[in-house]
């Protein structure tokens, strides 16, 4: 057996080894996770058994640099929370606060629950929220929202009392405010995707900044951002018509050429008449009939003139002129029409709010 | 069985006509009765030199268009036409014409015309028959206000009272016509020409040219 693994020990395929090592590694770090988190069960069952010391060992395992397991930033904020009431129990007040202050350092959104904690421990995380000064914005999940009725609302948040604005930016840079006040604490505020301009928000990615300045210590400022994708959920919008084409309408002028055509047509009536008795007539004959000929061809020469100074003033095609405004005239009314239906359907738009990608500072 | 060439010619006519009728009617029957007013000046050269009177005469018209692409006119004109000389009789001329006109395209016509006419003078009347097949250029000017017109005939059929057939017979005539409904009007020059074959008195030959003013009304308005 020995010697047949030696033989064939070569030629197994690369992968072959690296999928036995990936399947030898990936429970041991989901065992890893399962006891930073049995851990943390453990050190609060300790902490509500008032067992508090033991429970310090274990919380301490669990932020401990040197710590073997894998510690998500939840498990690392529950630690820190339980850390600083376990020395709140303790008496220890600045032990406690610190804890307490990086606990809000990492989740600006932790809270300790009245019905778990003491008023002791409560009192101390209200001062390591008064040291501390962080603004938030909490994460949203995707919303389909009627703007004419609905709203959705954004989370905001700010450690102690400060001056709290939020406003919403397009990628354009265009901001518009929606929210501006003196706040403590969490804030809820709606927006009914309404931008400052008084326009729906178009399609596309946007940004919510959330700005503190601190109430109690006005050199204190922090920020948050949310990053969210609006999309415009209604029926499909009907195009309008193309404008029209040189080649969908009729010339409306006659080519500088017509009016030299009708100077020619008259003095070809003319000649007509001079040429004609010269032609047909009989030689000995032609001199009266000449006479004649050359009234009409004086005519033809009148005519002719007066139809080129015509033509000149008059190079409208008047049929062509009347039939391009009436086309003009039916696209524009088809056109109409269409954006009175798209109005309608735009009225009907419902806006889809998601969560993007991005990260604030 | 032979057909007899009389109701052959009926067929071919009907089934010419059959055919005309099938295509479309693009406009109402229109009306135009006229009057105009010309001069003439009729030259007749017998080997005597130049027998030349001129004077005015008066006619009218009736022009009837039963489709777009079709005219059938009446004409009839009268009036006495002067020597220059005192060498000649003064005779009157008499005329009466009926033309059917083909458009094969709306500036192209062909034309066939019958015409009867007589010269009369104190001693005798001669007459004329002919017959004139042709064709008309019709260019519009001014929007479709007015139309320039050439008009070129040959006579194959010339029937004169008293002469021989014309060895040569032709028409040509320039003008202008316009319409401003409900009014048309026309200027032409026409122009007749007639070479009779030599007898022994030598070469005759005739010459008519004539300016006309028209002036009418369309109906229906």
């Amino acid at each position: 057996m020995r010697s047949w693994l030696v033989r064939c020990a070569p030629r197994l395929p690369l992968v072959t080894v690296l999928i036995v090592v990936a399947a030898a590694l990936t429970p041991r770090i989901a065992a890893a996770q399962a006891t930073t988190d049995e851990t943390l069960q453990r050190a609060i069952q300790l902490y509500e058994n008032l067992q508090v010391e033991r429970a310090l060992t274990l919380l301490r395992e669990v932020i401990s640099p040197s710590t073997p397991f894998v510690v998500s930033p939840a498990q690392r904020v529950t630690a820190y929370k339980y850390l600083g009431a376990a020395h709140a129990i303790l008496g220890q007040q600045d032990s406690a606060t610190v804890y307490f202050r990086a606990a809000l350092e990492r989740d600006p959104f932790v809270d300790l629950d009245a019905e778990e904690f003491t008023a002791q421990e409560r009192r101390l995380f209200e001062l390591a929220k008064q040291r501390t000064f962080a603004v938030a914005v909490r994460p949203i999940v995707r919303v389909r929202i009627d703007p004419r009725m609905e709203h959705m609302t954004f989370v905001l948040l700010s450690t102690h009392g400060a001056l709290l604005t939020a406003d919403i930016r397009d990628v354009a840079g265009n901001q518009s405010l929606v929210f501006e006040s003196e706040n403590d604490g969490v804030r809820e505020v709606a927006w009914n995707g309404v931008l400052g301009s008084g326009r729906l928000a178009p399609a596309g990615r946007y940004e919510l900044v959330v700005r503190g300045v601190s109430r109690l210590d006005s050199t204190r400022v922090d920020s948050a951002r949310l990053y969210f994708t609006v999309e415009h959920d209604r029926p499909a919008l009907e195009d309008t018509l193309p404008p029209l084409l040189s080649s969908d309408l009729l010339p409306e002028h006659y080519p500088p050429s017509a009016a030299t055509q009708e100077l020619l047509k008259g003095l070809g009536v003319g000649l007509a008449a001079l040429v004609i008795p010269e032609v047909f007539g009989k030689r000995e004959f032609s001199a009266s009939a000449r006479g004649l000929g050359a009234t009409v061809a004086v005519g033809g020469l009148a005519v002719g003139v007066f139809g080129f100074h015509w033509r000149h003033e008059h190079s409208e095609i008047a049929p062509n002129v009347a039939l391009n405004a009436r086309r003009r005239a039916d696209r524009a009314a088809t056109n109409a029409e269409i954006a009175t239906r798209n109005e309608g359907k735009i009225s009907e738009t419902a806006l889809i709010i998601s969560p993007a990608a991005g990260a604030g500072p | 069985m032979s057909v007899c060439p009389r109701w052959t010619l009926v067929l071919v006519v009907a089934a010419a006509a059959g055919g005309l009728s099938t295509r479309p009617m693009q406009a109402q029957i229109t009306a135009t009765p006229s009057v105009f007013v010309a001069y003439v000046n009729h030259q007749v050269d017998e080997g005597f030199g130049d027998e030349r009177t001129s004077g005015p005469v008066l006619g009218a018209d009736v022009r009837v268009a039963p489709t777009s692409w079709t005219e059938v006119t009446l004409t009839g004109y009268a009036g006495t036409l002067t020597p220059d000389s005192g060498q000649f009789d003064a005779r009157r001329m008499s005329d009466l014409e009926l033309s059917g006109s083909l458009f094969a395209t709306p500036w192209l016509a062909f034309q066939l015309e019958a015409r009867a006419r007589s010269y009369t003078t104190s001693l005798a009347r001669q007459r004329w028959l002919s017959l004139t097949v042709g064709g008309e250029l019709r260019e519009p000017m001014f929007d479709g206000a007015a139309q320039a017109v050439l008009r070129v005939g040959l006579l194959p059929a010339v029937d004169v009272s008293g002469l021989p057939s014309p060895n040569f017979a032709g028409t040509a005539a320039a003008g202008f016509q316009f319409l401003r409904a409900p009014l048309t009007g026309s200027v032409m020059f026409s122009f007749e020409r007639y070479d009779f074959p030599t007898t022994s008195n030598g070469p005759r030959s005739e010459q008519v040219a004539m300016v006309t003013a028209q002036i009418g009304v369309r109906f229906p308005r």
